[in-house]
Formats: C-alpha cells, structure tokens, sequence
C-alpha cells in the first residue's frame, strides 16, 4: 500500500511535470508572438 | 584547381603551414603538453586508488586526449582569426576540401605526438604494461582515433571560430559527437593491454567503429567544411 | 492602421491591439482546442480508464508520455532533417525552410527534455533507479546534447541566409552523427526492455485498452506539434523581419552620422 502512494506520487508527478512543461513553452511561445506581432501591422503578415 | 592532386598538395602545404606556426609559437609543447600531463596527474587524486587506477586507465589516457582536442583546436583557429587569413585563403580561391583536409593533418598529427606521451605517463603513473601482441591493435587504435577526433575537431572549429562564445560552443558541439571514439578507442586499447580479462580479438570490432567513425566524419567534413565557413 | 508606411518607418510604430496580432489564426486556434481536447483524453485515459500493467502495474501510465513524447520528438527531428535537406540541395533558397527547421528541432527538443525527465520516473518505479546506462537511453541523453548544440549554433549571429546555411549543415550531420552514436553505445551495452508495440511477433498481446491510451497520446503530442511548430515559425518570421528592420535603421542612423558617406554594414547584428 505504501508502494502505492510512492509510485502514484512519481505517476502524478510525471504528469504534472509534463503538462507544466508543455504549458510553460506553449505560453512563451504566444507571448512572445503576441509581443513580435505588436511590433508588426496584420497586413504585412503572410499568415493572416 | 578542384583535382585531386592539386587538393592533396594543398592540404599538405596547409598542414606543414599550421605545424610550422605552431612549432614556432610553442604553445603546444610548453602549455597543451603539461596541460594533459597534469590532467593524468589529478585523476589520480580524484581516483586515489591504485586498483581502479590501473582498471580505468585506458579511459583515462583517452579523456586527456579529449580535453585536450579541445585546446587544440581553438589553438588551429585562433592562429586564422586573428589576421583574417582563413577569410584570405576562401577569397583567394582556395579549395575549402583541401583547407579542411590539411588542418585535420596538421592536428592528427599533433594529437598522435601527444596520445603517445599519454600513453608513456599511463605506463610509469598507472602502472600500464602493453603485450607484444597487443601493439598491432594499439598502433591501429591510435591512428583510425586521432583521424576521427582531428575530422570532428577540425569541423566544429572551423564553424566556431571567431564567433563569440567558442570557447563553450566548442565543447558543446564536439563532446556528443566524439562519444563514439571515446568509448571505441577505450574499449580497444583495454583490449589490446588486457585490462580486466579482456583479450586482443575483443579490440578489433571497436577499431571497426573507429575506421568508420573517422571515414564518415573526414568525408562529411571535407563536403560540409566549404558552407560552414563561407560568408 | 492600413497605411503600409508604417512598416518602413524607423521607430516601431505604437501598438494598436485592434488590428496587430501576434501569432495566432482560425487554424492554430482549431488546433489548439484539439489539443487540448486531446489532452484531456489523454489525462483521462491514461490515468484513470485504462488498467495496470501485469508487470510494470501503474507504472505503465507513465509511458502514455513517456513513449508519444519520444516519438514527436523523433518526428521533430526528422522534420529539422528534411527541411535541412531541402534548404541545402533545392533550388529556391527559402528562409521559411530554415525557420520551420529550427522551430522543429526547439521543439523536438522540449519534447526529449519531457522524455528524459519522465522517463526517469519510469525507472524509478520499475527499475529502482533513476538512470541507466543503457543503449538507448544513453543515445538519447546524446540526441539531447547535440539539438541543444544545434540551436546554439542557430544562434551564433550573421545573416539570416548565413544561419540558414550554417544549421542546415549542422541539422545534417547530427542525422550522421546520431546513428555513430548509436552504434557506439549498443555495441557497448544494452539492458533497455525492446519496443513492443513495434515488434509484436514475442506472444505478448497488449491489452486494448492500452493500445488506445498510448493512441490518444500520440495523437495529443503530435497536435501540440503541429501548433507549436506553427506558433513558433510565425515567431521566428516576425524576429527576421524586425532584426532586418533593426538593420536597416542601423544603417540609416549611421549614414545620416556620417552625412550621407556610405558605411560598412554593422556585422552580428541578431538576437
């Protein structure tokens, strides 16, 4: 039972870490493109 | 001007030009020498077992080695940076192949003078003995090394010299890529010297790795060595 | 804001939210719902519906990351490779290649980071240890080292058209010097337990269940790819473009220094 919560904990912990992980880069990334592109007007973008 | 023998020929005149600079500088001789020197001597410390110094040795002798490339290489360039000659030689028309294939000569063959050094402090500091019939496969070992490491060495210099921060792009580029030759030429000389039980014929499919490690990395050198030092 | 003198002017203009945006569009946003969608599939699946592993036990719900992380990252990998290539040896030089290539392997390289960290988890629960020396993941600790080096190189300053040269080269020998490593190290030892969802000849039947978590998280790792890898690109289009820009005004500042004598460039001018 006790080997259960240790291997939930680094379970969980996997997960956590993954998804914190992912989230930090997903939000510089649109961060950083939200502050690039006030730099820039819309028209001159080849995405939009 | 592309030839093959005209190629040859320059590189060789590269490479007597680069050995004949650092001849005359003596930095290799005076600093890098006493450089591996006193890394043999301060593994010792961090080991302080004579055992595990005798078992880890072969590994030893080729970590110096490997640090020392390092200093030797920004050695090769900083030589080249300082008067611009290596933009001189691309702009005069010189065969980049060639440039390559002759500062990996000239530093194939500095390593060579110093793997052999190493290899005598291994034998009076660690205790190293090699068998007669050992010395074919060590003679093989420190040759297909020293021709990957100056292939590596040679091509991520080129690419970080005169950049700012070479000093730490250097290892960082060059330490994952020659992995492969340092566990290779560990794991041969350990078999050429008999470390731990290991017999001769064990050595002989790590200096296959070795011969195709430095064939692939002196062919992708020489191709990728003109783009990465062109303006 | 529709004039397009704007662009040309020499301070950047001041921000008008209605009409900048950053790198975000109708397509990344589908995206990104999927995403998440996906994510939350994933999140469900692996930690609740799918059941203990005979041998690993709970363990195995860490390789629902831990296995699609590695993937996404290989196809990262294989999409800086590709990109390289096309750069290197096609006709029409376009930057955008270079852009998607370096996008790729940054995020490629995250992915490994989640790998390596999550695998270490894995091996703690079933192995004790943390870390072993094994083939593929020693292999894998080295994949790192080298794309962490590549993106170094990304950054050493000059051209754009240099960088682009300079990375597709090194983006293709990382593809010749991975193998080398590869061999080096499975030649010298190798304990990892072999892929069993890719060579499923040993009689051992992965429950379906499983089969499906592992499922949802490739497809959950490879949209969050997809919209990094646009996101990111986008980013990197808008750095070029202002660094030109930044350039260009250097220039100018320099000749109307000089009163109008024509100046040598300021080298190493990039972020």
């Amino acid at each position: 039972m006790i080997a259960f919560f240790d291997d939930a904990g680094f379970i969980l912990g996997s997960y956590a870490l993954t998804v914190g992980l992912v989230g930090l880069l997903s939000w510089r990334y649109v961060r950083r493109g939200s502050q690039l592109g006030q730099q820039i007007p819309d028209d001159e973008k080849p995405w939009r | 001007m592309n030839s093959a023998p005209t190629t040859w020929r320059i590189a060789r005149l590269v490479a007597a030009k680069d050995l004949r600079v650092e001849w005359h500088s003596r930095i290799a001789t005076n600093q890098v020498l006493p450089f591996a020197a006193v890394t043999m001597v301060i593994f010792a410390f961090a080991l302080d077992s004579d055992a595990v110094l005798q078992r880890v040795a072969p590994g030893l002798v080729w970590l110096a080695t490997l640090f020392s490339v390092l200093v030797l290489v920004q050695r090769a360039f900083a030589v080249e940076a300082e008067d611009g000659a290596l933009e001189a030689t691309r702009v005069a028309g010189v065969d980049p192949r060639a440039i390559y294939l002759g500062k990996a000569l000239a530093l194939g063959l500095q390593l060579f003078v110093l793997e052999i050094v190493l290899l005598v402090a291994a034998v009076v500091l660690y205790a190293q003995s090699v068998p007669l019939e050992g010395a074919l496969l060590l003679t093989a070992t420190l040759i297909s090394a020293t021709c990957g490491l100056a292939a590596v060495g040679i091509l991520y210099g080129g690419l970080t010299a005169g950049q700012s921060g070479r000093e730490t792009l250097l290892p960082l580029l060059t330490l994952p890529a020659v992995a492969p030759v340092l566990i290779g030429a560990t794991r041969a000389t350990e078999a050429a010297r008999g470390t731990a039980g290991a017999v001769v014929s064990d050595g002989w499919p790590w200096l296959g790795l070795l011969a195709v490690f430095a064939v692939a990395f002196g062919v992708g050198g020489a191709l990728a060595f003109g783009p990465l030092i062109d303006e | 804001m529709t004039s397009t003198d704007s662009a040309l002017a020499a301070t950047p203009a001041s921000p008008d939210e209605s009409s900048r945006h950053g790198t975000g569009t109708k397509a990344t946003r589908v995206l990104g719902v999927a995403t998440i969608v996906s994510m939350g599939w994933l999140l469900v699946f692996g930690l609740g519906f799918s059941p203990a592993d005979r041998d690993q036990e709970e363990a195995v719900r860490i390789l629902y990351v831990h296995v699609p992380t590695i993937w996404v990252a290989y196809l990262g990998f294989a999409v800086t490779a590709l990109c390289s290539g096309i750069y290197l040896f096609g006709k029409k030089k376009s930057l955008q290649l270079d852009r998607i290539a370096g996008a790729s392997a940054e995020i490629a390289v995250a992915f490994v980071a989640v790998t390596l960290a999550v695998g270490a988890m894995w091996g703690r629960i079933t192995w004790g240890v943390y870390w072993q020396w094994d083939a593929r993941l020693t292999t894998t600790a080295l994949l790192f080292v080298t794309y962490i080096g590549y993106l170094a190189v990304r950054r050493l300053g000059g051209s754009h058209e240099q960088r682009a040269k300079r990375s597709a080269v090194i983006g293709l020998i990382a593809v010749l010097e991975v193998p080398l490593v590869h061999w080096s190290v499975r030649l010298w030892r190798s304990l990892h337990q072999e892929a069993t969802v890719l060579n499923p000849d040993d009689g051992v039947q992965i429950d379906g269940l499983m089969l499906f978590s592992l499922f949802v998280g490739v497809i959950a790792f490879t949209l969050l790819y997809a919209w990094l890898l646009l996101h990111r690109s986008r980013g990197m289009w808008m750095e070029d473009v202002l660094d030109d820009r930044g350039l260009d005004d250097a220039l100018a500042a320099r000749r109307a220094e000089a009163g109008g004598r024509p100046s040598p460039e300021p080298a190493g001018e990039t972020s």
